[in-house]
């Protein structure tokens, strides 16, 4: 292997997506390279970024009161598994060379999850609506850094249905074209998170159909955050 | 589009006023303008000033304002939000621009500094630009042509258009087409969820290429003499290949990867239910 590894490829490495021909070319190189295992180190420390994170603010809209509530209704560390009754798990990246990395697929779906969970509530913050508060995701001082399992599919199902309601609610505030680009792509989005799913529950092992259903509902999230925050900016 | 007639019908219902003025730079890098509705067509001159020119209603009237090294332009009005507004402003090629709206069309013509550009409802075009140049809309197209640095556009059902532009591209939509075409690119990032991707432009020593679709078609076009290692997977679609070096038949539902001439560069294309197609120039 020449130079260093890509970022890409240093993804796929944490995410096991390598061929194990790809995965000996990437630790041995880990091996001879202070530099990349650095990099390697930072990115499988993806989780712990989650204590930076926007924090929780709440809206003084009507509007927004169920889904802030809903979303604010964790407290503490069970703020870094979105909601009470995820699972949480310890994350233990074992970084030291001639290990493989242990995260899993689901794993690092329900991070991406998680990621996308937080992306939706700050748009309370991204608003402006106010600040401070305990983090939206925490973990102990020095200790391991904590993350939802594959439990946190399902809040953020009820995440993202929370916000197709405020969708709902708003949408007389938008432009009747607008309304019907959004929830056109919801459709469209939601149709390719139930083939994916109908794929993944055929096929429940396969890396690239759940990169490719953690990729879609993000993208689910994002569209429901434009829609938030148009209907924010119309009101 | 949307906007137009917008402006058309309440121009109409409205006594329509002119304003024209000219700022000084005096130092100012940046131009930042918020429009609620209307269009905003921005021009460049060789004079280090800001011309803005608005048409509006009478009980609406410009802000123009310094903060730092930023020139800002909004609407006041004696009552109500700012209605429709149409923007002609002119400003020196390299001013970075930073212009927001919500029912605005926007076009930019042959400017050389940073641009962003977001809106809710209302096509993107813009023509220039250098280091980074941000266009996002939600209902609505986006066209960029010319531009140099990392390119970044996002559309929802519209279409997403970047041609004759080099440096990064990430393209983003959710039905609407990702077209990339005559660029010289190091970085490529598109992914749609049932758009189809276009890309047809260099592929760079070292550079990283990434596709990824749900239900749509991914398409590249590449120069002759590509170096790369390919990854293509289609899980319920085919992937057909007519390039010297690529395989002629490939698994279906199966990661695929090879490599073109030496490698060096890295291509990734990747979908659920569409095709993917890869021929040479």
């Amino acid at each position: 292997m020449s130079g260093h590894i890509d970022e890409s490829r240093l993804n796929e490495y944490l995410e096991r997506l390598l061929s194990p021909e790809k995965v000996r070319e990437v630790e041995e190189h880990l091996e001879a390279c202070a530099e990349c295992q650095e990099r390697l180190s930072a990115q499988s420390e993806l989780v712990v970024a989650l204590r930076d994170l926007p924090r929780e603010a709440r809206p003084d809209r009507e509007l927004w009161e169920g889904i802030a509530g809903r979303l604010g209704s964790a407290s503490g560390a069970q703020r870094g598994a979105v909601a009470a009754g995820a699972r949480v798990i310890p994350l233990e990246a074992r970084r030291s060379l001639g290990q493989r990395i242990t995260l899993s697929v689901g794993q690092l779906l329900a991070a991406g999850v998680v990621l996308a969970l937080i992306s939706g509530a700050s748009v309370w913050w991204a608003l402006g609506e106010g600040g401070g508060g305990a983090p939206l995701a925490s973990s102990e001082p020095g200790g391991i850094p904590a993350i939802a399992t594959s439990d946190a599919l399902e809040e953020y199902d009820q995440a993202a249905a929370e916000l197709e309601e405020l969708l709902e609610e708003g949408r007389d505030v938008l432009a009747p074209s607008t309304v019907q680009v959004l929830e056109e792509s919801l459709e469209t989005i939601e149709r390719a998170i139930e083939e994916t799913r109908a794929a993944l529950a055929r096929d429940p092992g396969s890396s690239i159909l759940n990169q490719r259903l953690a990729d879609t509902m993000r993208r689910r999230l994002e569209i429901l955050r434009q829609a938030a925050r148009a209907i924010y900016a119309q009101t | 589009m949307l906007a137009s007639l917008t402006i058309a019908a309440l121009a109409a219902l409205a006594g329509v006023q002119q304003t024209d003025t000219i700022v000084s730079l005096q130092g100012a890098t940046r131009l930042a303008l918020e429009n609620r509705g209307g269009q905003v067509v921005v021009t460049t001159w060789d004079r280090d000033a800001v011309r803005i020119q608005a048409e509006h209603a009478e009980r609406t009237w410009i802000e123009v304002e310094r903060d730092g090294d930023v020139i800002e332009i909004q609407a006041g009005t004696r009552r109500g939000p700012p209605t429709v507004i149409d923007y002609a402003i002119t400003v020196p090629p390299s001013l970075d621009l930073d212009i927001e709206g919500l029912q605005t069309a926007v076009t930019i013509e042959g400017v050389a500094g940073e641009v962003e550009v977001e809106t809710l409802e209302g096509d993107i075009h813009i023509r220039g630009g250098r280091g980074s140049i941000i266009a996002e809309t939600t209902n609505g197209e986006v066209t960029i042509e010319d531009a140099e640095g990392v390119v970044e556009m996002a559309a929802v059902a519209g279409g997403v258009t970047v041609t004759n532009s080099s440096g990064e591209i990430l393209a983003e939509t959710v039905m609407g087409p990702i077209t990339i075409e005559g660029v010289t690119a190091r970085i490529v990032e598109a992914a749609t969820v049932s758009g189809r991707i276009l890309y047809d432009g260099t592929i760079e020593e070292g550079g990283r290429y990434s596709f990824g679709a749900h239900a749509g078609r991914i398409e590249l076009v590449l120069p002759a003499g590509v170096n790369a290692e390919v990854t293509a997977v289609s899980l319920a679609g085919e992937i057909r290949a007519d390039y010297p070096g690529a395989p002629t038949e490939f698994a279906p539902r199966k990661r695929s990867s090879f490599t073109l001439g030496s490698g060096g560069a890295r291509i990734e294309a990747e979908t659920f239910s569409g095709d993917i197609t890869m021929r040479r120039r």
